[in-house]
């Protein structure tokens, strides 16, 4: 509570703001004509509330007023004028109250349902843990999206088949991770010559592979990990002519298709059938499967050479020996990762505690208690006592680590969990799983992890410090795979398919590239600590070759990526980007609906409202298209009462951008008709163009709440709450016009009570049983 | 290996890639389970399967429904492909899923229809947040005779969940992209992977001993018995919301136990086919779709399951089909203004999913089992869950149900039911095919009686 000096109490009670002195006279007079009853206008219900308390049920209705009143939207042009000084009184109110200032409504932290790991940040995890880049992701479904993202706790959920996944995928990751005796063993592999291929038309061997011409006899084998290795060949000839059989042997990998075939021995064999002679190489051998090319290399024939022992050479193979591999192996960075008791992997039980510990600690990113530990280790030793070696029983353990809740779910233990009075601040670690899922969709690393332990992560200058550090490391790529290609929508566009016909030249190079410019020029955006508007209007972009082409942009040569300054002040900037113009188009044709809802909803954060069921949808036939423009064919669409309420906006800035086709591409015409780029705002502001449309998106703050809304909404892992939006708010109010750069923008999100506390939660509105 | 190889004398090796290539099936009898031979399976004894086939975006309803009823109904330009199976046939006219249509949320037909098609639950208007349906049919079926076989119930779909975009005005993509739902908040999770369908189901042969063998499955019980006991322990400390998204891991931990344990059972009974399929989702829709009809349908045969649901697309799809001559997608298609060239692909695409129906019936027709076939002893519905792709309506939807269902069916038939019958009333009937009879699902208002 506040004291004050009796003296000041008066005045100080005279500005505590007061909703029935400084709202309800505005109410009364202007609004509640249409904004009450049972079927309120815009189904905005103000009657009923008369006092403070009333109104803070519902901070959500404020902004509402709030944004009507401060664009002077309301009252409708059609009713009587407000009182000036009423409408300046209740904005103060709802200056203060809706604000994060002293006067404010507290704002609530909200609660984060159990957030499952998505298939990305599980891949993520498994390979900052164990330094193991295997490609898990893949190897998973989809997760479903909420929001827009699939961070979403409420919306992840877990099947018996995922679990059953994960299961498997444990067992998988820990064998990667963990070499066991079957790699480190050397093995030898013996090819008989007689059952081995060659490139002749025929084998005649017998006890022999038989080189009756030049030519080769050929051994494949696999070679489980790099290494040295031992090839030996015995071999015999039968001697003609003045010299000796020779040979050559090489040896390629059988996966490559270029490179040359590096010649590991040559040499001569001169004994006679049936003695033979042994010819070795020792040498490095690289994994994978390999093939072996013994050559003959000449042959002899005279056919009437007196003696007949003169008239024929040739080389016999009696077998090929691989064995190896022969040096220690070294342990794999998974190994060094993984062991507590040094980087050798001659590890014992004894460090087994110690390990897993390690382990367990960083993979469920909380402290791991003595029964914990000793939960894991009882299987563990199970596994051994029945036989296991040590390497399988510590992949067991690792399995089990894997496979437990604790590291599969992003939990938050509360002592209240549902008490929605309870409010508290985050652990030190809970806070550094929340900031390295935000910033790298992974766990948090040692550095992280330590700061937790030693307390100082909840100091704000820290936290602020460490986010700084992620978002230089690569790992914070993840916010350009992860959040931005989901706020783009541009994990769509791989499923986009125009129209072959019309669009021979799309391919998948293209593809390609549209979505490489996207991402690089968010990363640069993002890295290079623009200002985030760059995003919508720029002076550069990415392409390679073939998008340059794609573009009219000369000079550019190879498949590479490159960095190109832009002229065309259209281009620069998202909306210029063939990735966001494709994905906004219908096979066949452009959308500008879908195109101005893509902008409304992805770039100003106030989608439309979804149309209304039953509602016609434009009519594409090719006879159409040849007698109205898509402009007029709109145009009738809108015509209808039920449609023109939303197309009217969504049109006019889907028009803006129609110069750019349905894959992106400049045009002129469509079809038979010039391109008209114009589109009317309600307003009667008329827009032209690209350009146009980019000043309109960036105007006030709009572009930046929505883009802090859709960050928050990804980091938070939950929808936003009215509470949310109004933070977001204050702050984006703060920074006066003046665009933020990532880093600033993530920093003060993380001072956010959203994403510093939570609260538990508040019992369910009786849930509807299949109404 | 020996001790395998004797009790496998067909694991010969079976090529399912392509379209239409047929099973080779001599190893048929082998594939009955030895409970099942040493009962002596005779059509009366075979256990009875259930099939849910969803088709997304409602059906060109003036080519779908039959112009004549009863025994003698002609079959209608749509269900042409069905001809080589029409006396296998029920058509249903005049069924309705009322709890799919708006009743105050306004729009999001696309998602209430497959969240409502098998439930007959109104899905709760979410993005995300208390994620709220009704328990489906099938999963109920499963929950009754899914104890019997190892998996309780599998499904699959041609198109994963989408995986950016909120669904449909503003229903999360777990309505739109899920026909089967295990509980009211979680739906079960379709494989579209049919390589990874296969090994689910037949799992990878590789060579193992029974001393391997015994090792391995040792080792999964020892990770599900600590699966369990921690999820246990955690789920203690949490808030109502947060222990039921636990609550979904120790169901599953629960179920893959129980697999496990039915999977030791009759490892050595069951031969495991030799399957060539592509290393890779296949790229063309209709040989997915079969290809995923094929193992649901070996599947039946195996007796691996019972239950199973199959969505040819995800409702609001919008692939387009230009190999059949609808180049734009479907959903905008769908939304075919009255417009003759867009309801002639309407058409299209409506026969190309029958046609993908007809093939896996066809396949169950092929299979013998006892003294019929396996379409004897199955009851296969298929539908969507809109009438018109254009008005969106809930009512007169195209169902059909084929199969013999062990002779509780009267088929060949084309019957009209009284308007707006639930669908659910449908529901009621298949179940009491189980033997247990229930008193209500979703909307019904009785067991429809129109099947025998």
């Amino acid at each position: 509570m506040r004291s004050l000096l009796p003296s000041l109490l008066a005045t100080a009670l005279a500005q505590e703001p007061d909703f029935a002195r400084d709202v309800l006279p505005l109410l009364r007079d202007s609004c509640l004509d249409c904004h009450a009853g049972a079927e309120p206008a815009a189904s905005l219900a103000l009657d009923g509330i008369t006092d403070e308390a009333q109104a803070r049920a519902s901070s959500g209705t404020w902004r509402r007023v709030r944004d009507k009143l401060e664009c002077g939207e309301m009252p409708p042009p059609d009713a009587p004028a407000a009182d000036a000084r009423l409408v300046e009184r209740a904005q103060r109110w709802l200056a203060v109250r809706l604000g994060t200032g002293p006067g404010s409504w507290p704002l609530d932290p909200g609660r984060v349902t159990l957030r499952r790991l998505s298939r990305f940040e599980y891949a993520f995890s498994v390979r900052d843990l164990l330094d193991l880049p295997l490609p898990l992701a893949e190897k998973l479904p989809p997760d479903e999206v909420g929001y827009g993202f699939d961070t979403i706790g409420d919306v992840l959920s877990l099947s018996p088949l995922l679990l059953e996944k994960y299961a498997a995928l444990a067992e998988e990751i820990a064998a990667a991770a963990l070499p066991g005796a079957e790699l480190r063993a050397s093995a030898m592999r013996r090819f008989e010559g007689e059952a081995l291929p060659t490139t002749l038309h025929e084998n005649y061997g017998d006890d022999f592979g038989v080189l009756f011409a030049q030519g080769s006899i050929l051994a494949e084998f696999e070679v489980p990990r790099a290494g040295e290795y031992l090839v030996r060949a015995r071999m015999s000839g039968d001697q003609a002519g003045p010299d000796p059989c020779r040979f050559v042997l090489t040896m390629k990998a059988v996966a490559s298709e270029r490179g040359g075939t590096p010649e590991l021995l040559r040499g001569e064999v001169a004994c006679e059938r049936p003695t033979a002679e042994t010819h070795e190489w020792r040498g490095r051998i690289e994994a994978g499967r390999q093939r072996l090319d013994l050559a003959f290399v000449n042959d002899y024939y005279q056919a009437d050479a007196t003696d007949p022992g003169q008239r024929d050479r040739n080389l016999l193979v009696d077998w090929i020996e691989v064995e190896g591999p022969l040096d220690p192996m070294p342990p794999t960075a998974s190994e060094r990762r993984f062991y507590a008791c040094g980087a050798d992997h001659a590890h014992t039980r004894a460090c087994l505690p110690a390990t897993l510990k390690r382990i367990a600690t960083r993979a469920w990113r909380r402290p791991v208690s003595e029964l914990e530990l000793a939960r894991l280790l009882a299987p563990v030793d199970a596994a051994l006592a029945a036989g296991d070696t040590l390497v399988e029983a510590t992949r067991l353990g690792l399995s089990l680590i894997l496979v437990s809740p604790n590291f599969l779910y992003r939990s938050e233990i509360d002592a209240l969990p549902d008490d929605p009075s309870a409010q508290r601040p985050l652990s030190a670690h809970e806070l550094a799983s929340r900031l390295s899922y935000f910033l790298w969709s992974s766990l948090p690393d040692e550095r992280l992890t330590t700061l937790a332990e030693q307390g100082l992560l909840r100091e704000r200058d820290v936290l602020a410090d460490e986010a700084r550090r992620m978002l230089r490391d690569p790992r914070a790529h993840s916010l350009i795979s992860q959040f931005a290609a989901q706020w783009l929508q541009l994990r769509s566009l791989a499923a986009v398919a125009p129209d072959p016909q019309a669009f021979p030249d799309f391919d998948e190079a293209l593809r390609d590239a549209m979505r490489l410019e996207t991402e690089l020029f968010v990363e640069a955006v993002f890295r290079e600590g623009r200002p985030l508007r760059e995003l919508v209007d720029a002076d550069f972009t990415f392409v390679n070759e073939r998008l340059a082409l794609h573009y009219g942009i000369a000079g550019i040569v190879g498949s590479a990526m490159q960095r190109v300054r832009v002229t065309d002040r259209s281009r620069g900037g998202l909306l210029g980007h063939a990735s966001l113009l494709t994905l906004t188009s219908n096979p066949t044709r452009t959308s500008p609906v879908k195109r101005g809802k893509f902008v409304l909803e992805r770039l100003l954060g106030t989608p439309p409202p979804p149309p209304p069921p039953g509602v016609g949808a434009l009519d594409d036939t090719a006879q159409a298209a040849a007698t109205a423009t898509l402009r007029e064919r709109l145009a009738q669409h809108r015509s209808k009462a039920d449609c023109a309420g939303c197309h009217v906006k969504m049109d006019a800035l889907g028009f803006t951008l129609e110069h750019f086709g349905p894959t992106g591409g400049w045009r002129d015409r469509d079809g038979p008709h010039v391109i008209d780029d114009g589109g009317t705002l309600p307003d009667g502001a008329v827009l032209h163009g690209a350009s146009d449309l980019k000043r309109v998106v960036l105007e006030g703050d709009s572009f930046t709440r929505c883009f802090a809304e859709q960050l928050l909404t990804f980091a938070l892992g939950r929808g936003l709450l009215d509470d949310d939006r109004r933070a977001v708010h204050a702050l984006v109010t703060g920074y006066r016009g003046k665009s933020p750069s990532l880093e600033k923008l993530v920093v003060d999100l993380l001072a956010l009570d959203a994403f510093l506390r939570r609260r538990g939660e508040a019992p369910r509105a009786s849930a509807p049983e299949g109404r | 290996m020996a001790h395998f190889l004797t009790r496998t004398p067909l694991s010969r090796r079976t090529f399912l890639r392509g379209a239409g290539v047929a099973l080779a099936l001599p190893w048929l009898e082998a594939m009955l389970p030895r409970a099942a031979l040493a009962r002596g399976v005779a059509a009366s004894a075979a256990p009875l399967r259930f099939a849910f086939l969803f088709a997304p975006n409602g059906k060109w309803m003036n080519s779908w429904t039959p112009t004549t009823e009863g025994a003698s109904f002609e079959l209608s330009p749509t269900l042409q492909p069905l001809a080589g199976v029409r006396d296998r046939l029920l058509v249903l006219s005049g069924l309705a899923q009322k709890n799919a249509e708006a009743l105050g949320d306004g729009p999001g037909d696309h998602a209430r229809s497959a969240a409502c098609f098998l439930t007959g639950a109104h899905p709760k208007k979410t993005e995300g947040a208390e994620i709220h349906n009704g328990i489906s049919i099938d999963q109920v079926l499963a929950e009754r005779i899914g104890h019997e076989t190892r998996f309780r119930s599998l499904e699959v779909g041609c198109t994963p969940p989408l995986t950016s975009g909120n669904c449909d005005s503003g229903y999360s993509c777990a309505y739109s992209c899920n026909i089967s739902w295990r509980s009211p908040t979680t739906p079960q999770l379709k494989e579209t992977d049919p390589r990874a369908l296969f090994e689910r189901l037949f799992g990878a042969t590789d060579g193992l001993t029974p001393q391997q063998r015994a090792r391995r499955l040792a080792r999964k019980q020892s990770l599900l018995d600590y699966a369990r006991d921690d999820a246990t322990r955690l789920s203690v400390q949490l808030g109502t919301t947060d222990r039921r998204k636990l609550d979904e891991y120790l169901t599953a931990v629960r179920e893959i136990e129980q697999r496990l344990a039915k999977a030791e059972a009759d490892a050595a009974t069951r031969p495991v086919p030799v399957i060539d399929l592509p290393a890779a989702m296949p790229a063309d829709h209709g040989e997915h779709a079969r290809l995923l009809c094929d193992l649901l349908a070996l599947a039946f045969q195996a007796d691996l399951t019972r239950v199973a649901t199959h969505m040819f697309a995800n409702d609001g799809d919008n692939r387009s089909y230009p190999q059949i001559g609808a180049p734009d997608g479907h959903h905008e298609t769908s939304h075919h203004r009255d417009d003759p060239i867009r309801i002639e692909r309407v058409e299209k695409i409506d026969r190309f999913h029958v046609e993908q129906l007809a093939y896996f019936l066809g396949k169950l027709a092929t299979m013998n089992e006892g003294d019929g076939t396996l379409l004897d002893h199955s009851l296969v519905l298929y539908g969507a869950g809109i009438s018109d792709g254009n008005a969106h309506n809930h009512d007169e939807l195209p169902i059909l149900l084929a199969g013999g269902g062990n002779g509780t069916v009267k088929s060949g038939r084309h019957v009209r039911v009284a308007p707006a019958t639930p669908l659910c009333n449908l529901f009621l009937a298949l179940h009491d095919r189980t033997g247990a009879r229930a008193s209500s699902f979703g909307d019904s208002t009785g067991h429809l009686s129109a099947l025998a």
